[in-house]
């Protein structure tokens, strides 16, 4: 993927290297990712050691989210809570986004029956609706981290699939693949050197729409009860041990909402800006 | 009409393979399915039991033969929670939720037709720009949470609307389920809206409304009566794909407003263990989206004359 991305810069005049959205989505990305990693300098407090002596209170200097009904640091759970909604959304991603591309490319060069095969499987998962499939596929599995890894890789390569498939039946006619194919060069080599690097780049923009789907997807089986299991500061799971407490304590449920908001705004950001840059490139 | 046959002659083995997936699902228990089904204080009888009514100790295909028979004979198992065939409780969680999704829909084009109007109208000025940014803050927004600030503000500090329940009769329902039935319909307005912007503006370039504008007609019949008919007509079928969405949203959402729906009754049944209803709730969920989406994939030629001719 780095090539992919130098290949962009190089290519966009500077003008668009410095697209605002792009530029603003990488800062909030770093400041994101510094919450994560730095959570334990950043506050003094421990993110799941309980004090019932300052339970459920309101925001203030000393707690500027609150404290919740363990008496825990609101503000210290959503930071610690960052590297657990970060690392989900981030390593969930790149199993369906390699396997997807690989498959789609497949189908896409070969055609056939490895296109019939691949397509109604992708056909068949995506007639279920995306939420339900992953939540039925956990529930069948039991909860935990390393359950939503496997219901989202198993759901989620469809998407990467279609899009690659899609932009390899363009490109599979192309000259350059004509040219590789009268050197001689093995199939593989073709798939892998030449189709798919021109073939993924709308795989590649979406990946970002694709992490907040899946932080979102993570927050909602930690919502359920299905995700990441307590006391771990997960920004789902903290939402809905908050909704016991709505009405003596809302910071409770309603400030780890506000932190996967902004990681959802910084994908959008970054998503819209990958996809200008690889708009300008590819005219 | 040719079209119609070839079009449900595409969802049917699409839907069969899809009995297939969710069949195979019951694999991923650990363990045994039986023993996991009946739960720790089964009898070995009652596991023994289980295990030949399924056919469980029969080759995998014939399993799947038992499964689809009892599919279509209409029986969709027991609920081993209420002690009742899950064919009888389907019909009223299914209204719940069918009147929830079908609600937001409404919702969703109330909200959103307005604001792509405005978007449209002003392009590239601030109203554009002040909708296009309040679009992005819902698809980044979790809809449980969501519906959680709802529940706070409306029902609980201005009591203005009931905080969980169904409601009686369908005044009730409508009051019951706005503030529901709002939280679905967020995400689904603001993708309905940016579409429907971009659509308008499409439509406002071609030569027929041109044409209209040339004949004198005022900006506003010519925006009602020509431009948004026909930029309403490319929605149709995104309101399909984003329906089967709106089901998957159902899940949770029910869930936060105490809902008694298909997908409350989902995660009930998973917290339980009872592993047959999830079974068949998964599969309800997937021939409904299908046959949303089947149905307005119908409805379009219906309503376009240039898709109705080929």
């Amino acid at each position: 993927m780095v090539t992919l991305a130098q290949d962009v810069l190089v290519a966009a005049p500077i003008r668009d290297r410095l697209h605002p959205g792009l530029v603003t989505g990488g800062l909030m990305l770093l400041l994101l990712v510094a919450a994560a990693v730095l959570a334990p300098v950043l506050t003094p407090y421990d993110a799941e050691a309980q004090d019932l002596d300052i339970m459920i209170q309101a925001p203030s200097l000393r707690h500027p989210f609150g404290t919740d009904n363990y008496g825990r640091d609101v503000l210290t759970r959503v930071l610690y809570g960052a590297a657990i909604d970060l690392r989900i959304g981030a390593l969930a991603v790149v199993f369906p986004f390699v396997f997807g591309s690989l498959v789609g490319a497949m189908a896409g060069y070969y055609g056939g029956w490895v296109d019939t095969v691949v397509m109604r499987t992708v056909d068949v998962i995506t007639a279920v609706p995306f939420l339900v499939l992953v939540i039925a596929i956990v529930a069948f599995l039991g909860p935990g981290e390393v359950n939503i890894f496997i219901a989202i890789g198993a759901v989620d390569w469809v998407t990467y699939s279609r899009l690659v498939r899609g932009e390899v039946l363009r490109e599979k006619n192309l000259e350059y693949v004509a040219a590789a194919r009268a050197l001689g060069f093995r199939r593989w080599r073709i798939i892998l050197g030449h189709i798919l690097p021109n073939a993924v780049p709308p795989a590649f923009i979406f990946l970002a729409s694709d992490v907040i789907v899946v932080i979102l997807t993570t927050a909602s089986l930690g919502f359920l009860g299905l995700g990441v299991r307590p006391p771990a500061p997960e920004w789902g799971l903290m939402i809905s041990e908050g909704r016991e407490f709505l009405s003596s304590g809302w910071w409770i449920a309603t400030m780890p909402g506000f932190a996967c908001m902004y990681a959802g705004i910084t994908f959008i950001l970054l998503g819209d800006g990958l996809a200008d840059l690889l708009r300008v490139r590819g005219q | 009409m040719n079209y119609a046959i070839r079009r449900i002659g595409q969802t049917l083995p699409v839907a069969a393979l899809v009995t297939v997936l969710i069949f195979l699902l019951i694999k991923l228990l650990p363990g045994d399915p039986a023993a996991a089904i009946l739960g720790d204080r089964a009898s070995d009888a009652a596991i023994r039991a289980l295990r030949t009514k399924w056919g469980l100790d029969r080759p995998l295909l014939e399993q799947y033969a038992v499964y689809m028979r009892n599919l279509v004979t209409g029986d969709l198992g027991l609920s081993l929670r209420y002690q009742t065939p899950v064919a009888d409780l389907l019909p009223r969680r299914v209204t719940v939720t069918l009147f929830l999704v079908v609600y937001s829909m409404a919702l969703s084009l109330l909200i959103a037709v307005p604001l792509a109007l405005l978007a449209a109208i002003h392009r590239d000025r601030w109203p554009d720009q002040l909708v296009r940014g309040l679009i992005a803050l819902p698809l980044a927004s979790p809809a449980f949470w969501v519906g959680i600030l709802l529940l706070i503000v409306f029902a609980l500090k201005l009591r203005w609307f009931p905080a969980a329940g169904y409601g009686e009769g369908f005044l009730g329902h409508l009051r019951h389920l706005f503030l529901p039935a709002l939280t679905l319909s967020y995400a689904f307005a603001a993708i309905l809206a940016r579409n429907l912007r971009s659509s308008l503006i499409d439509v406002q370039a071609t030569t027929y409304v041109d044409f209209a504008r040339a004949k004198g007609l005022a900006q506003r019949a010519v925006l009602f009566h020509h431009v948004l008919r026909a930029a309403l007509l490319p929605i149709v079928t995104l309101i399909g794909v984003r329906l089967s969405f709106a089901i998957g949203g159902s899940v949770v959402i029910e869930t936060v407003f105490a809902l008694p729906g298909l997908g409350s009754w989902m995660v009930e049944s998973i917290m339980a263990r009872d592993y047959m209803v999830v079974q068949t709730l998964t599969l309800t969920f997937a021939l409904g989206a299908m046959l949303i989406n089947l149905t307005t994939d119908l409805i379009y030629p219906l309503l376009d004359p240039r898709v109705r001719m080929e």
